[in-house]
C-alpha cells in the first residue's frame, strides 16, 4: 500500500505494462536479442534529453518543456557539420569523431547563449515557467522552419533538389551517421550463437554514461549544491547570500547544452537529422522518460533518468512487435501506429498525473 | 427589548493537545455594548473568537467546554456561516474585497438580488436571473449611509484608500439582514489617524442603533475613548471585566502584562552602567523595511559588543522586520556600521562573509531545507560563504562535513537517527538546534535570532536558551534575540529595545517595571508619559 | 496641456493594444504583398469568420472564471466528432442529421467537461498547462478508440472502416449522400454586401439616435409615443427581412409560378425601416448615457464609410470588374445567425447571478469561498460549458469543411481559437465578445493572406505557412509571458 503511493498508481501500471510486455513477448517467443539492440540503442539516443530536465528542475524553473530550444542548436551543429562536409579521421576506426566533435563544437556555445538568454526571460515569469515556455519551445521550432527555407546552405546532400531550402530529412551517414553506435560495438552473437543480433553499442553507452559522471561531479560541487539548493528553497538560498536568478539561468544554459548534446547524439544514433517540424514534439517524451524515472516538477535525480529511460524506452521498444503480433490474429493491421498512439498515452498521462500531484502550487 | 445579552459566553475553556489555552473566560454583552477584549499576543484573543465563529480548528482538536448564547439562545456552530446566519458579523483584518467589483457588488456578494426572466423561468434556475443592480445600489446605498460615508456606491473597489475599504467591509455586515453582534478583529492596525477616528465614530454610531461590538485591538487609548466594558485576557486566563470608566490606561497596561510568577532572572545580567561601558558594534540609523504584515517604519539602535538585546513588540509590529531588513531579506533602507565600517544591507552574502549569522523565525520556509538532511543543512551556509568543507578537487568533503555534523549533533543535543536524517522528519525542538547549528558553523560575531522558542517543547527551549547565553557571556558573541514571549526576553536579556507600529518605542532593562513594558508594547507609553508631564 | 494629454491618451492605445495593431498592421501588408483577389479574399475571410468564431467564444467563459485559456476545448471537439461520425454512420441526412449532432454531442460533451474539471481543479495554478496535456492525452484515447476499437470492439463495418477491418478512415466525407456537409451554410444564402449595407444603416442610426440624446429632451408622453413607434417600425422592418428571406429560400417556384421580382422595394422598405428603427432605438436605450460624442463620432463615419462601399458594390455598375465580382460573396446567414446569438448569449450570462458568480471565482477564490461560493464546482461548471460550446463549434466548423479528417480536424483547433483571442486584444484574465470576432477577423486574414504573401515576398509560398504557423505560437507564448510577468510584478509588490 505503501509502495503504491509512493510510486503512485501511474507509475506501477506503467512498471507492470513494462514487465508484463516484455514476459509477453518472450511467450509468443519473439526474438529478443533484436529487441534487447534495439532498446539500448534507443536508451543511449534519448538518455542525454532526459539528463537534460535533471537540471532545469534541480535550478527550480521545473521541466523545461522549452528543450526545443537545445535541440534547435544540436540541429544546427549536425547541418554545419554537413554543410562544411566535416567528417575526420577517414579510414580508421574513429571515422566520424570530427563530424560529431565539430557538431557538438557549434551546437554547445550555441546552447550556453540561447540558454542564456531564455534563462533571463524565465527569471521574469516565475511561477508559469512551463506553460510559456512550451510555447517558447513552439515558436523557436517555427521560427526555424523559415530559416530552414531561407538560410543560404549549399551542400546538395541537404538541399531539396529543386526549389528553396533544405529537405525534411538529412542523411547523416556521409558524416557523423551511427558513429557511436558503430564504435567499439560489441557482438555477442559472435560468442554464443543463442545471442546472434545482440549487439552491445559500447562507444555509445560509455558516451553516456561519461555525460552522467560529468554531471554527477558538478553536482556534487559547490555551485552544483548553491544551484540544488536555490531550487529547493529560493527563500533559503537568499536568506544564505546566493544570487536565485543567477542559479536558475545557470540552470537553464546547463539544461539547453545537455538538450543540443542530446540531440546531437540523438541524430547519430538515428543517422538522420529531422528539421522543420519534428523537432515541435520533442520535449514530451523526455519530460515523460524523467517522470516515469520518479522525478517530480521538484525533485530529480540522475538514477530517475536512467531508470526513467531504459522502462520508456523499453516499453516503447517491446510494444510495437507484441502488438502486431497480437493483433495480427484479429486481421491486417498496421502496428506502427498503435505504438504512436500507446507513446501518447503513456507520455501525456504521466505528465498530466504529474502535474495533478503538483497541484495547488498558487499558495 | 427581546434579551438582555446579543452575546454571552460561559466559562469557555479550550485545550490543544494537553495545552490549556482558556481557563474559564465569560464574555457578556448587550445590544448597543461596545465590548474591548485586550491582551498580549497568546493571550487567548483569537482562539476565543475561532470558538464563537465555530471554525474547523475548534472542532479538529476536540472542541470545547462552557456554552455560547447569541439573542439568548444556546448556539454549538459547526460553521461560520452558521453564526453568521444567528446576526453574528465579521470585520476581518484582512479584506475580503474584490477590486475589479464596485462597493456595490461587494456589499452584496454572493447575495445578490435577482429579477427572474423568461429564461430563468423556462429552466426554473434562480443563477440565471438577472441582477437587479439599481436594487443592490439602492440597498448598498443605504448600508454606507449608516456609516455616514458618502462615497458613491458605484465607485470601483480598486481606487478606494485603505480606511474606505475597511468602512466597505463593514457596510457588508451592516447590510445583512438582522445584525444583530459586530466583531472588529484590530480594525485600526492598518488605518491612519483620521480613518481610525472616522471608524471609531462609525462603530459608536452602529452601536447607537442597538448592534452590540465586540472590539479586539491592542490600542488602548482607542478602547478608554470608546468602550463600554473591557475584559482583559492574559495567558487564557479571564482576567477582569472592568466598566471602561473605572480604570486607566495605565492600569489596562499593567493587567494585560503582569505576571503572578516573579521572573527568573538571569543571574548574570549586566547593570545598565556595564552595557553603557561596552564597545558600539552594530548601529542601525532609520531602518525602514518593507516586509509585509512586519513593516519597519524607522528604526535606531544601538547593539553593543557581547550583550544579549533583546527585540520585543505585538505581532505585526515591526519587530520581526528589523532582523530580515538587515539580512536584505526584505527591501530595506537606513544606515548601518557594523565595526565602524558602513555595512550594506542589500546584499546578504556580504554581511554573512562579515561574520554575522540570521536564524530566521521561518524556521520551515526560510530556516531549513526540509529534504535536506542534518549535516546538509549545518555545513551549508559556510560552504557557500567561505567556501568551507571544499576539497581539492573542488567537491564537496563529505568526511569533513559528517564529523563536524556529528560534533554539532552532540553539542547541541539534537535527537535524530543519524547526521542524514531529512530534517523534515525532526520535531521543532531539533529543527530549531539545526538552524542554530548552521549558524554557528559560520563562527559568528554577531548572531540575530528571531522567535527561537516558537513552537518546541520546554526542554529544547531552555536548552536553546541556556546556549544562547553562553554564546554571549563565554564566548563573547553578540546576539539579538527577537522573541514574542515578552517573559523570555525578561529572562535572558541585558537589555530590550521594544518595537510599536514600526518604530522604536524606548529601550527597557528587563527590571523594569510591568506597567512601563505594557504600554511600550501598546505604543503608549511616550503619549502617556507626555500627558502626565 | 490637453494636447499633452491627449498624447498620452494615445500612446496608453497604443501601448494597451499593441498586439492587436501590429498584428493589424501585418494584415494589412499581408493583403497588398499576397496581391490577393478581392473576391477571393472577402468570401474567404467570410467563410472562416461564420465557421470559426464560434470555437473562438467557447473560450470566453473559463478565462471570466479565472481558469485562463481552455485548451481542452479540443476535448469538445473530440466529442463533436464522434457525434458526427455516429450520425454519418447511420446515414442520418443533412438537416436532420445535423440536429442529432448537436443532441448526441450534448451529453457527451457535458461528461468529458465534468472531468476535465475535476482534473483542472487538481492543478490549481497550472490550469492552463493541464489543459493543454489533457487535450494531447485525450487525442490519444480518441486515436485508440478510432484507430483500433473500431471494427474490433465496437462493431462497425462498411465504407468507414479501412481495407483491413480495423480502424477508420483518415477522411469522412459528408457532402456524400445528402450527409451533413454544409446544412446548416446553406440553409440560407443571401448577398453578403446587401447585409452589410443594412447593418452599416443600422450602426450609423443608432449611434445618430445616441447623438440625439444630449440635444433634445422629450416629455414622458412624446417619449411613449416614441417608444410605440420604435416597436412599430422594428416589427415592420422584420416582417420584410422575413419576407425577403423567404422570398430568396423559394425563389425557384416564386419565379416559375408569378414571376415575383418585388424584391428591389422591399429592399428599399427594410433600408427605410431600420434606419427610422434604429434611430428610436438608439435614443431611448441610451437615455440616461453621458458618452464622450468623439467614439461615437468615429463610429458613424465608420459606418457611413461601410454603406457608401457597400452600395457602390452592390448597386453601381461603373466599377472595376474585381469589385464587381464580390456581389456575389454570399452569406450564410443561418450559421451567422447562430453565432451572432452565441455571442450574446456570452454577453447575457454575465449579467445574470450564474455570471457574477463566475466572475467572482474568477477574481478572488479565497473570498469567494469565504462568501459561500462552491469554488471548485462553479469552476467545474465553467469547462463543462466550455466544452460543451467547443463541441457545437466544432460542428459549425466540420460541416463548413464538408469532410472530416477523422484524425486531425480537433487537433489544432485550440490552437487556432487561442491565437485568434489574444490576437483580438484578450489576456489569460479578460477576454471580450469583441476582441474575439476582431481576433478571428485578423487572425484569418493573416491566414488567408500569408501564403501567397510569402510567394511573392519570398519567393515560396512556404515561408508563408511557416509564418502563420509561427505567427500562432508565438502570440500565445508573448501573450502568457507578459501575463506571467505582470502577476509576478504585482505579487511582488504586495
Amino acid at each position: 500500500m505503501n509502495m503504491i503511493k509512493k510510486l503512485g498508481l501511474p507509475r506501477i501500471i506503467i512498471i507492470l505494462f513494462f514487465l508484463s510486455l516484455w514476459v509477453t513477448a518472450g511467450v509468443l517467443k519473439l526474438y529478443l536479442p533484436d529487441y534487447l539492440t534495439d532498446s539500448m540503442i534507443r536508451i543511449g539516443m534519448n538518455l542525454i534529453l532526459v539528463l537534460a530536465m535533471v537540471p532545469a528542475i534541480r535550478s527550480g524553473i521545473g521541466l523545461n518543456f522549452a528543450l526545443p530550444i537545445g535541440i534547435i542548436c544540436g540541429i544546427l551543429g549536425g547541418v554545419l557539420a554537413i554543410e562544411f562536409k566535416v567528417v575526420g579521421f577517414e579510414g580508421t576506426a574513429l571515422v566520424g569523431l570530427g563530424g560529431f566533435l565539430f557538431a557538438l563544437s557549434i551546437a554547445v556555445p550555441l546552447a550556453v547563449v540561447f540558454g542564456w538568454l531564455y534563462g533571463i526571460l524565465l527569471n521574469k515569469i516565475k511561477g508559469s515557467e512551463m506553460l510559456v515556455s512550451t510555447y517558447v519551445g513552439f515558436s523557436i521550432v517555427s521560427l526555424f522552419c523559415i530559416a530552414w527555407i531561407i538560410l543560404p546552405f549549399t551542400s546538395d546532400e541537404m538541399r531539396w533538389p529543386i526549389g528553396k531550402g533544405l529537405r525534411t530529412v538529412v542523411s547523416l551517414e556521409s558524416t557523423f551517421g551511427e558513429f557511436l553506435n558503430k564504435l567499439w560495438a560489441i557482438d555477442l552473437g559472435k560468442v554464443s550463437s543463442s545471442f546472434r543480433g545482440l549487439i552491445i553499442p559500447t562507444a555509445l553507452l560509455i558516451f553516456i554514461a561519461f555525460v552522467c559522471l560529468i554531471y554527477l561531479f558538478f553536482s556534487k560541487t559547490r555551485i552544483g549544491i548553491a544551484m540544488k539548493t536555490v531550487g529547493d528553497n529560493p527563500k533559503f538560498a537568499t536568506a544564505i547570500g546566493l544570487n536565485v536568478n543567477g542559479y536558475r539561468i545557470l540552470g537553464t544554459i546547463l539544461s539547453t547544452v545537455l538538450g543540443a548534446v542530446g540531440m546531437v547524439v540523438y541524430a547519430q544514433s538515428f543517422g538522420y537529422l529531422q528539421l522543420y517540424q519534428a523537432p515541435l514534439m520533442m520535449a514530451f517524451p523526455a519530460v515523460a522518460a524523467i517522470l516515469i524515472g520518479g522525478a517530480t516538477a521538484k525533485k530529480a535525480t540522475i538514477t530517475h533518468v536512467v531508470i526513467g529511460t531504459i522502462l520508456f524506452q523499453g516499453l516503447m521498444t517491446i510494444s510495437l512487435p507484441v502488438a502486431s503480433t497480437f493483433f495480427l490474429e484479429v486481421a491486417e493491421f498496421d502496428g506502427g501506429n498503435m505504438s504512436e498512439v500507446f507513446r501518447m498515452i503513456v507520455q501525456n498521462g504521466i505528465i498530466l498525473y504529474a502535474l495533478a500531484q503538483g497541484g495547488g502550487s498558487n499558495d | 427589548m427581546q434579551n438582555e445579552y446579543v452575546l454571552q459566553m460561559k466559562n469557555i475553556q479550550k485545550e490543544y493537545y494537553g495545552n490549556k489555552v482558556l481557563k474559564g473566560v465569560n464574555i457578556n454583552i448587550k445590544p448597543g455594548e461596545i465590548h474591548a477584549i485586550v491582551g498580549e499576543n497568546g493571550a487567548g484573543k483569537s482562539t476565543l473568537m475561532n470558538i464563537l465563529f465555530g471554525m474547523r480548528v475548534i472542532h479538529d482538536t476536540g472542541g470545547f467546554e462552557g456554552q455560547v448564547f447569541i439573542d439568548g439562545n444556546e448556539v454549538n456552530a459547526k460553521t461560520s456561516e452558521e453564526v453568521m446566519n444567528l446576526g453574528v458579523g465579521m470585520v476581518h483584518q484582512e479584506f475580503m474585497l474584490i477590486s475589479d467589483f464596485t462597493i456595490a457588488e461587494n456589499i452584496k456578494l454572493n447575495r445578490e438580488i435577482t429579477t427572474p426572466n423568461i429564461i430563468s423561468k423556462t429552466i426554473g434556475g434562480s443563477s440565471l436571473e438577472f441582477l437587479n443592480r439599481k436594487q443592490m445600489n439602492k440597498e448598498a446605498r443605504a448600508a454606507l449611509d449608516v456609516l455616514g460615508m458618502n462615497i458613491s456606491e458605484e465607485t470601483k473597489v480598486a481606487i478606494l484608500p485603505i480606511g474606505h475599504k475597511q468602512f466597505v467591509e463593514i457596510a457588508r455586515e451592516v447590510d445583512k439582514l438582522g445584525i444583530k453582534l459586530l466583531v472588529f478583529d484590530e480594525p485600526t492596525a492598518v488605518l491612519t489617524e483620521s480613518e481610525a477616528d472616522n471608524l471609531l465614530a462609525a462603530m459608536k454610531n452602529l452601536a447607537a442603533k442597538g448592534i452590540g461590538i465586540l472590539f479586539i485591538t491592542h490600542r488602548l487609548d482607542e478602547v478608554k475613548a470608546i468602550t463600554d466594558n473591557i475584559t482583559v485576557l492574559r495567558d487564557g486566563e479571564h482576567i477582569e471585566t472592568v466598566p471602561t470608566t473605572d480604570v486607566s490606561v495605565e492600569q489596562i497596561a499593567s493587567l494585560m502584562i503582569g505576571r503572578e510568577v516573579s521572573i527568573s532572572q538571569n543571574v548574570n545580567m549586566l547593570s545598565e552602567s556595564e552595557i553603557n561601558a561596552l564597545p558600539t558594534i552594530l548601529t542601525v540609523e532609520d531602518l525602514h523595511v518593507a516586509m509585509p504584515g512586519e513593516e519597519v517604519k524607522g528604526v535606531n539602535l544601538e547593539v553593543k559588543k557581547g550583550e544579549i538585546l533583546g527585540l520585543a513588540g505585538l505581532a505585526g509590529h515591526g519587530k520581526i522586520g528589523v532582523a530580515n531588513g538587515l539580512f536584505g531579506l526584505y527591501k530595506a533602507s537606513g544606515s548601518v556600521t557594523y565595526k565602524g565600517e558602513p555595512l550594506d544591507i542589500s546584499d546578504t552574502k556580504n554581511i554573512l562573509k562579515k561574520g554575522i549569522a540570521f536564524v530566521s523565525e521561518d524556521r520551515k520556509g526560510v530556516g531549513l531545507l526540509l529534504d535536506g538532511s542534518i549535516e546538509e543543512n549545518i555545513m551549508i551556509t559556510s560552504m557557500q560563504v567561505k567556501k568551507n568543507f571544499i576539497n581539492s578537487f573542488f567537491l564537496i568533503n563529505t568526511s569533513h562535513v559528517r564529523k563536524h555534523a556529528l560534533e554539532m549533533i552532540d553539542l547541541l543535543d539534537i535527537r535524530c537517527t543519524g547526521p542524514k536524517q531529512p530534517t523534515r522528519r525532526l520535531s521543532g525542538g531539533n529543527q530549531q538546534k539545526v538552524c542554530l547549528a548552521r549558524a554557528l558553523t559560520q563562527e559568528p560575531e554577531l548572531l540575530f535570532v528571531s522567535e527561537p522558542t516558537r513552537g518546541i517543547d520546554i526542554g529544547a527551549k531552555k536548552l536553546v536558551l541556556d546556549y544562547l547565553t553562553k554564546l554571549a557571556k563565554e564566548d563573547g558573541v553578540t546576539v539579538i534575540v527577537t522573541s514574542s514571549e515578552l517573559a523570555e526576553l525578561r529572562s535572558v536579556c541585558d537589555r530590550i529595545a521594544i518595537i510599536a507600529e514600526g518604530r522604536l518605542e524606548g529601550v527597557l532593562l528587563p527590571s523594569a517595571a510591568d506597567v512601563d513594558f505594557g504600554l511600550m508594547m501598546s505604543g503608549e507609553y511616550h503619549k502617556h508619559k507626555r500627558r502626565e508631564a | 496641456m490637453t494636447n499633452h494629454k491627449l498624447t498620452k491618451k494615445v500612446l496608453r492605445f497604443i501601448i494597451d493594444n499593441s498586439v492587436t495593431l501590429l498584428f493589424a498592421a501585418l494584415c494589412i501588408v499581408g493583403i497588398f504583398a499576397s496581391q490577393e483577389q478581392p473576391y477571393m479574399l472577402v468570401s474567404l475571410l467570410l467563410e472562416r469568420m461564420t465557421r470559426n468564431t464560434f470555437l473562438v467564444l467557447a473560450l470566453l467563459i473559463p478565462v471570466v472564471a479565472g481558469m485562463g485559456l481552455n485548451f481542452s476545448i479540443t476535448i469538445g471537439a473530440m466529442a463533436a466528432q464522434v457525434a458526427i461520425i455516429t450520425v454519418a454512420y447511420l446515414q442520418i441526412h443533412s438537416g436532420v442529421g445535423t440536429i442529432w449532432a448537436f443532441v448526441i454531442s450534448t451529453p457527451l460533451a457535458l461528461i468529458l467537461g465534468k472531468i476535465i474539471g475535476k482534473l483542472l481543479n487538481k492543478t490549481s495554478g497550472q490550469e492552463m498547462i493541464a489543459s493543454m496535456i489533457t487535450g494531447f492525452f485525450a487525442d490519444g484515447i480518441y486515436q485508440l478508440i478510432f484507430l483500433f476499437f473500431a471494427g474490433t470492439i465496437i462493431p462497425m463495418t462498411g465504407d468507414f472502416v479501412l481495407s483491413t477491418g480495423v480502424g477508420l478512415r483518415n477522411t469522412i466525407n459528408l457532402m456524400k449522400d445528402d450527409g451533413i456537409g454544409k446544412a446548416i451554410d446553406k440553409a440560407i444564402q443571401v448577398p453578403f454586401f446587401t447585409c452589410l449595407i443594412i447593418f452599416g444603416l443600422f450602426v450609423v442610426f443608432y449611434y445618430l439616435g445616441v447623438m440625439l440624446v444630449r440635444r433634445i429632451k422629450l416629455s414622458a408622453e412624446k417619449e411613449h409615443l416614441m417608444k410605440l413607434l420604435a416597436m412599430i417600425f422594428s416589427a415592420i422592418d422584420v416582417i420584410l427581412i422575413v419576407l425577403a428571406v423567404a422570398i430568396v429560400l423559394f425563389k425557384k417556384s416564386i419565379i416559375v409560378k408569378g414571376k415575383f421580382d418585388g424584391m428591389d422595394s422591399i429592399l428599399i422598405g427594410i433600408y427605410l425601416f431600420t434606419t427610422l428603427g434604429a434611430l428610436l432605438i438608439g435614443y431611448l436605450i441610451n437615455k440616461n448615457n453621458k458618452q464622450s460624442p468623439v467614439k461615437n463620432i468615429l463610429i458613424i463615419v465608420v459606418g457611413i464609410v461601410l454603406v457608401v462601399y457597400s452600395y457602390q458594390v452592390m448597386y453601381s455598375s461603373n466599377i472595376s470588374h474585381d469589385m464587381q465580382m464580390l456581389k456575389t460573396v454570399n452569406l450564410s446567414l443561418l450559421t451567422a445567425i447562430i453565432v451572432v446569438l452565441f455571442a450574446v448569449f456570452n454577453v447575457i450570462i454575465l449579467k445574470t447571478k450564474l455570471g457574477q458568480v463566475f466572475k467572482t471565482v474568477g477574481q478572488d477564490k479565497h473570498i469567494a469561498e469565504v462568501s459561500g461560493i462552491k469554488v471548485n464546482k462553479i469552476r467545474e461548471l465553467a469547462i463543462m460549458l466550455s466544452t460543451l460550446f467547443a463541441a457545437w463549434g466544432q460542428i459549425i466548423f466540420i460541416q463548413n469543411l464538408g469532410t472530416l479528417n477523422t484524425y486531425g480536424s480537433h487537433k489544432s483547433i485550440a490552437l487556432y481559437a487561442v491565437a485568434a483571442l489574444l490576437i483580438g486584444g484578450a489576456s489569460v484574465s479578460k477576454a471580450t465578445i469583441g476582441q474575439a470576432f476582431l481576433g478571428v477577423l485578423l487572425f484569418h486574414t493573416l491566414f488567408i493572406v500569408s501564403p501567397k504573401a510569402g510567394l511573392h515576398l519570398f519567393g515560396d509560398a512556404q515561408i508563408g505557412e511557416f509564418f502563420r504557423q509561427f505567427v500562432s505560437y508565438g502570440v500565445i507564448g508573448v501573450s502568457l509571458g507578459l501575463y506571467a510577468w505582470k502577476t509576478m510584478i504585482i505579487h511582488k509588490k504586495e
